[in-house]
């Protein structure tokens, strides 16, 4: 399942939007503008359908 | 006139907050899943960086299996509507079936831009700009792979030779059981080479992923600010990705490469699957 997290600091108000599965954890916890550790989850919406990635080749034989 | 040649550092890129960034800009949007990115009304273009899944590891009993490649990086200016449309590249899948080289990881699309994804362990080649899996080591071993951009992978001999670093090719395997080689670092690390003592994967945006010997190596770290997995026991750690740490071994399997193109830890059983890839998205 695919979420689309959107989060906003809390000191500079720079808005950030991480798109992940919902099992990963977030990837960057500090600010991107700031520097700051203090984002805040303002919008989290799931978004449909499954996503399908595309796959690596087989791996041949040794 | 004077032709000017610019150097790029690899690891003069970051992805938080710093002076770093490219043109100045702010990293605004991380995706690892999806396939439609929403842009804001009135930014045509953006600046991304791309990633391709990285590699899985190998799952070899005897020969010692090598370290998949970190996913391939592709940077530059992308054009986009409010939905631009996105593919994640997956990591290489784990490797269930014993003696097996690793599996490729996929490509990843965004906006023209396209990223491959890196090599298998145990030789593999990777596509579209990924690194070189790492080579396998023992009889029966191989060479590690050289990256798609023409580097060339460490040669499987007695005493392995490391991955040629840039776009990075695997380490070689130890053809007699001896030492398997380090991946060669870069904008994408190489996997590490299987052996005796195992080669560690390579450094990079993306790092590979170790290999597996008697002494399993450690997933190498990206200069992104994530780390490999440690080694345990004969298995090898997954290398970081971009946007996420490797995991370490168990006693069965190698560790996962970290989200954004890390490669897959080699196993004895059950080699490591690679990390997705991702895209960075500055404006």
């Amino acid at each position: 399942m695919t979420v689309r997290y959107e989060y906003k600091s809390a000191c500079c108000g720079h808005e950030y939007v991480e798109q992940r599965g919902a099992e990963e954890p977030m990837f960057f916890t500090t600010c991107n503008a700031c520097g700051n550790d203090d984002y805040e989850l303002v919008k989290e919406t799931v978004l449909a359908p499954d996503i399908e990635v595309s796959p690596g080749p087989e791996a041949p034989t040794e | 006139m004077e032709s000017v040649i610019m150097a790029v550092n690899y690891s003069q890129i970051a992805v938080g907050a710093n002076t770093n960034s490219p043109y100045g800009l702010t990293l605004q949007q991380t995706i690892t899943s999806g396939t439609t990115v929403t842009i804001p009304s009135g930014i045509n273009w953006v600046y991304a960086i791309v990633v391709g899944g990285g590699g899985g590891g190998a799952s070899n009993n005897g020969p010692y299996g090598g370290g998949g490649g970190g996913g391939g990086v592709t940077m530059g200016w992308a054009k986009t509507t409010t939905s631009t449309a996105c593919v994640i590249g997956a990591g290489g899948a784990q490797q269930n079936t014993q003696n097996f080289s690793g599996n490729n990881g996929g490509t990843t699309l965004f906006g023209g831009l396209v990223a491959g994804g890196g090599g298998g362990g145990g030789g593999s080649a990777p596509t579209l700009g990924g690194a070189g899996g790492g080579g396998s080591g023992g009889s029966g071993g191989s060479a590690g792979a050289t990256s798609y951009w023409g580097t060339v992978g460490g040669a499987l001999s007695a005493s392995a030779t490391a991955g040629n670093p840039g776009y990075a090719a695997g380490g070689g395997g130890s053809s007699t059981g001896g030492n398997g080689a380090v991946g060669g670092s870069g904008w994408a690390g190489g996997g590490g080479g299987g052996g005796g003592t195992a080669g560690a994967g390579g450094i990079g945006f993306t790092a590979g992923g170790g290999g597996c010997g008697a002494t399993g190596a450690a997933g190498g770290a990206s200069n992104s600010g994530f780390s490999g997995g440690a080694g345990s026991g004969q298995n090898a750690g997954g290398g970081a990705g971009c946007a996420g740490n490797g995991t370490g071994a168990n006693s069965t399997t190698g560790g996962t490469g970290g989200s954004g193109g890390g490669g897959g830890g080699a196993s004895n059983q059950i080699g490591g699957a690679g990390g997705v890839g991702a895209i960075l998205i500055y404006y």
